[in-house]
This record gives structure tokens, sequence and C-alpha cells, in this order.
């Protein structure tokens, strides 16, 4: 089975962020961000809640 | 703070010429800090979870066919988005939002840069609950930011 729901993907995307997928489901997760706007946004605000501690970090 | 300071002055032999003074101290408050919550966690366990123990936790985000039932907010490029001063200041309002427990792993995570082997040996927590306590950090906070549009609407 290679669907996964919204609430699948999206946990996923928050556990990439910490060690790497497997290989399964790794693919599983492009293959629902190939179709699913709603998930990729949920990966940019992710990776810009990310990339905003870091600017709050560098600066003081 | 100023413990801190005399630590430094007395090892100031030490870090001399290996790290800048700012990593040092940072790396000083890092473990005074891991610490004090290694000591809290022991005292009180957060709360074990299973591989799917949170999947009640926003369920109600998400249609029967598991969908998201709200869709996201497109918050643009987030490298751009990271240097605008109305999002910083969101995602600090909402970081301290977070529950304790959370907040304060969300932290050592994204501020000191701790990785799941450290958060996993410093606070005596498996790697899924790791994993699922920053997940949930992360929906909350994507929650609250949308609150102020990401930080493009005023208020907060």
């Amino acid at each position: 089975m290679l669907r996964i729901t919204c609430q699948q993907a999206s946990r996923l995307l928050s556990q990439r962020m910490e060690a790497p997928l497997g290989a399964g489901m790794r693919l599983r997760l492009r293959l629902h961000l190939f179709v699913c706007d709603a998930c990729t946004r949920v990966a940019r605000q992710f990776a810009a809640i990310r990339l905003a501690m870091q600017t709050l970090r560098e600066r003081d | 703070m100023s413990d801190v300071l005399t630590q430094a002055y007395e090892r100031r032999a030490s870090f001399a010429g290996r790290s800048s003074l700012r990593t040092w101290l940072t790396a000083i408050l890092k473990n005074r800090i891991v610490d004090l919550l290694r000591k809290q966690w022991r005292e009180q366990p957060l709360e074990p979870v299973g591989d799917d123990g949170d999947e009640q936790d926003f369920d109600r985000l998400f249609g029967a066919n598991g969908h998201y039932l709200d869709t996201p907010l497109d918050s643009g490029n987030p490298a751009e988005l990271a240097q605008q001063e109305a999002f910083l200041t969101a995602v600090q309002r909402c970081v301290e939002k977070l529950p304790k427990r959370i907040g304060q792993l969300f932290v050592l995570r994204e501020v000191f840069g701790s990785d799941t082997d450290e958060l996993c040996k410093d606070l005596q927590i498996t790697p899924s609950n790791v994993w699922v306590q920053l997940y949930r950090a992360r929906m909350m906070l994507r929650a609250c930011l949308e609150q102020v549009g990401f930080g493009r609407t005023a208020a907060g």
C-alpha cells in the first residue's frame, strides 16, 4: 500500500527533520506530496519554523 | 548567570584558541539547562507514547479520509519568511505558548541543536517519543502561527 493520509504524511514530514526515513516511507511521502497541496504547504511551514529558530539563535 | 561567567573565567585557558567564547558559554548554558531538565524529567517523566499514540491528538484537523479539513495556509518561501520580523516575533510568541515540556524539548532541539541521540540520552526517553513530541510541537506551532497568518497579519 503506497497511499498514505495527510495525517501520516504530516508526521513523516516532522520525523524526516530528525532522522532519515526508510526507503519505503520516503517513497510514500514523495508520492503523497506530489499530489497533495495541503501537505506541501505543511512542509514549507515546518521548514519556515525551523529556519526562524535558526535566525533567532544566531541573532543573540 | 554569574556562576557561568565565573566558570568561564576559571577555565579560560581551556577554551582559548579552540572555540569562541560565545560558543563555549552556549555549551555551558546548554549543559546547565539539560541538567535541570534531566532532574525535572526524572522526577516526573513525560508520559510515554507508543508509535501511534499521537493519532488522536490532531484527529480533529483531519476528515474521515485522513485529509486536512482546512487547507493549510500558503506561507510562501521559508527562507524569506524566516528573515521577517513579524514572523520571528510570532514564532517566539507561539513557542512561549507551547506546553512546558514540549516547549523545553523543542528549544533543546532547535536552539541548542540537540539531536535525537542526545535528547534520548539526556532526557531518558525513546526516539519515537522524541519524534512524537517534536511533531506535536510543530503541529501546535503551525496552528498558532496560522492564527496570525504566519506573520503576515497584525496582532497575535
